[in-house]
């Protein structure tokens, strides 16, 4: 986030929420959120589907999956041609605010209206609710990155927030809600192919600081995705995996091509807590510490580094996830790998990437309760606004406006960029983008297919569902497939029923659930539950050019009602294909 | 009862958390009053979440794939000792990076475990002259 998550609560004016089930996913932010509008604050929500926070909010807009770049340039659009936009900061803070114009002048209300049948007075009053307050504040999930036009998406977002100018004050900016505890750290970490803490290993300076650090010559040339990891196997080019903390075989999209890769590694690592679903396709499993079992840090979504104490001695005497990979590397006969604690790792960090963490100790985020980074050094407040000075990261300072276009099918993106390229006399070497859908309804799979999570579980259920409370908590349903109406009218399926979704990477069997908040069209399931984990479904042909993201909100998928004994053996074999291992058998049982 | 203060192991919020301990036992778990970023609130599972950690199924001992008593893709898992888990791991990287080269080799690291962890997992990588390491934050 380039914001503190509590100024939703103390700051913002207006708060425009797209492609985020808030109170669902991050319940805590969603009470800021309220908050916020105790206090007077406006709350705009954009998705397909009507949520919790839809419910409570000023406005909201209903739109088609993967519409999102339509909305946006048709927003912009409305505010470039009514004068809303903020002339002297694009003026002097940014680049490329003409070729954006000329981009997106065909992106009329009356076009959005015909395209996916959003009400144009609501366009408008989101678009001058969100130009004119004096903070507004941009939160976005996975509505806005899964799919193969996610980077686009940001861009557009980022757009948004420059020509308005709504960035670099507090209650402003542009807001991933980070899914995990910790993805904002494991990417600051270095755990991406192209980054180490010190930067993109392509750059001298992350060359230089490797060297000094660790005494290591940085291999310039970046590494595999993990999107392309199982393609990289069957084609033998990675021979040894080594996975821990995460459950590919339940989290990957098209979960039965990771399932079937790995069987062709030579050698196949799995660290985790319990023995998951990837674990059991392993050929060594090491088991770990688990949180509240180790001292440590997490990086929260607001870039906050904060500390966890230990609590309690690990069971069986496991230690932590990094103490197990220097007892490796140590074995290896590697160079430094000898720390004895967390805060020694952590000192490490400091000395690599000390623009951003020199300044932020275990000392100071114990008694300030946690630093934002960049933190330079030790009299350094930390940084929970970023851009106040209003100056970007590249080199001459100023933020790049990208023009975006919408193309029919990805085979027209290229084509298309060029075009627009051609069409506003944009230089080589300015980046432009492109959205599109990747999926459209067929005969054979005639609805939308998307996924999400509920607020009792969480990812693969891998934790949660160790958890009674959660699991057996009162109003679960479980595993369901949810509908929109129109699919059970015209399937003849009512909530209760058994029913199969299936296209052509996976099926899924669950009860069903008729939910009228989903927009027309439109399966919803979760990824919290191997017995009809989402995932299976999603499709990982298609892909983001610049993240390699699949599109997991974006599937195309057909469903058919099942009778309860169909459903029943279709769960028994399911069963059987996630828990191969006889391992498992028994510790279930436990 | 002992309190900790730590930090929620689910999303990225980052709600700080007071764990309550008992004879090493969790015996429950509150929001940290006057935290700036939950001030004293918590979701289901901030608050009922932690049940895991003391679950009977958690993996305790290293599982090794073996048929008759030694490693094979055939085979099934079996409990082992940790010199061997260790022994296998270390053996079976350095040997794939001597028969291919280091980027025959690859790392999921995972944001759901430490800053440190992470820290540690992709410099092993770096380390041993690759930079095939990535993550979930990547979907």
């Amino acid at each position: 986030m380039t914001n503190d998550l509590v100024e939703f609560a103390t700051d913002a004016d207006v708060i425009f929420c797209i492609g985020t089930n808030t109170s669902e996913c991050h319940p805590i932010i969603a009470m800021q959120m309220l908050r916020g509008m105790k206090r007077g604050a406006k709350l705009i929500v954009i998705d397909p589907k009507k949520t919790d926070m839809a419910k409570k909010a000023d406005i909201f807009l209903q739109i088609p999956v993967g519409a999102n770049i339509q909305l946006l340039n048709t927003i912009m659009n409305y505010i470039i041609q009514n004068d809303l936009y903020k002339k002297d900061f694009v003026e002097k803070y940014c680049h490329g605010f003409e070729y954006l114009k000329e981009a997106i002048k065909d992106f009329t209300l009356e076009r959005l209206e015909k395209e996916i049948g959003a009400d144009p007075e609501k366009v408008k009053e989101i678009a001058e609710l969100y130009a004119k307050a004096p903070a507004s504040s941009i939160a976005y999930t996975m509505g806005i990155t899964q799919f193969v036009d996610g980077t686009a998406n940001v861009m557009s977002l980022s757009n948004l927030a420059l020509i308005t100018g709504q960035i670099g004050r507090p209650g402003t900016g542009i807001n991933p809600l980070r899914g995990q505890n910790n993805v904002q750290g494991a990417c600051d970490m270095g755990a991406l192919p192209n980054w180490i803490p010190a930067g993109n290993v392509t750059t001298e300076y992350a060359q230089s600081q490797a060297k000094k650090v660790w005494d290591i010559d940085l291999n310039p040339n970046p590494g595999y995705i993990m999107t392309d990891v199982p393609h990289h196997i069957e084609e033998g080019r990675i021979k040894l995996l080594y996975v821990f903390g995460e459950n590919p075989a339940m989290s990957d999209p098209w979960t039965e091509h990771f399932i079937h890769a790995v069987r062709e590694l030579e050698t196949f690592i799995v660290q985790d807590i319990f023995l998951t679903e990837t674990a059991q396709l392993a050929d060594l499993v090491i088991p770990a510490a688990t949180w509240t079992e180790k001292e440590g840090t997490f990086l929260n979504t607001s870039r906050v580094v904060q500390h966890l104490a230990k609590a309690i001695e690990p069971v069986a005497g496991l230690e932590p996830d990094w103490k197990v990979i220097c007892n490796i590397a140590n074995i290896m006969r590697l160079k430094g790998f000898d720390f004895a604690k967390a805060e020694e790792i952590w000192n490490e960090v400091r000395k690599l990437a000390p623009k951003m963490f020199g300044g932020i100790s275990y000392d100071r985020i114990k008694k300030e309760q946690g630093l934002a980074w960049p933190c330079p050094d030790e009299s350094h407040p930390g940084t929970p606004v970023q851009y106040a000075d209003l100056k970007s990261f590249l080199s001459d300072g100023k933020f790049r406006i990208v023009p975006i276009g919408h193309a029919n099918n990805e085979e027209e993106r290229e084509a298309f960029e060029s075009e627009i390229r051609k069409k506003c006399k944009i230089p080589e070497d300015y980046p432009v983008a492109c959205g599109m859908p990747s999926a459209k309804p067929t005969k054979v799979y005639p609805c939308m297919f998307t996924t999400g999570r509920k607020v009792y579980h969480y990812h693969t259920g891998t934790m949660t569902r160790e958890c009674k409370a959660l699991e057996f908590g009162a109003d679960i349903m479980g595993a369901a497939i949810e509908i929109s109406p129109d699919i059970a009218e015209s399937q003849g399926i009512k909530t209760g029923d058994y029913a199969i979704v299936e296209n052509k990477n996976g099926k899924i069997a669950a009860k069903v659930f008729v939910n009228p908040d989903l927009i027309e069209g439109t399966i919803f399931t979760t990824f919290h539950y191997y017995e009809a984990d989402g995932n299976k479904l999603a499709d990982a042909e298609h892909k983001d050019p610049l993240s390699g993201m699949n599109p997991l909100k974006m599937s195309i998928a057909g469903i058919k009602k099942i009778s309860e004994e169909e459903f029943r053996n279709f769960r028994i074999k399911e069963d059987e294909l996630m828990h191969p291992s006889q391992m498992y058998k028994k510790v279930k049982e436990a | 009862m002992e309190k900790f203060q730590t930090v929620c192991p689910y999303c990225g919020t980052g709600c700080n958390v007071d764990i309550f301990v008992e004879n090493n036992k969790i015996v429950k778990a509150e929001p940290t009053k006057d935290h700036p970023v939950n001030d004293g609130e918590l979701c289901l599972k901030g608050m009922y979440g932690w049940e895991y950690v003391h679950s009977p199924r958690r993996l305790t001992k290293p599982l090794l794939r073996k048929k008759d008593g030694v490693f094979s893709k055939e085979g099934k898992l079996e409990e082992v000792s940790w010199d061997e888990a260790y022994k296998f791991a270390a053996e079976r990287i350095q040997s794939t990076v001597d028969k291919y080269n280091p980027s025959h080799i690859m790392g999921f690291s995972s944001a759901r475990c430490l800053n440190e962890d992470n820290y540690v997992f992709q410099k092993f990588f770096r380390a041993l002259g690759t930079n095939n390491v990535d993550h979930c934050a990547r979907l």
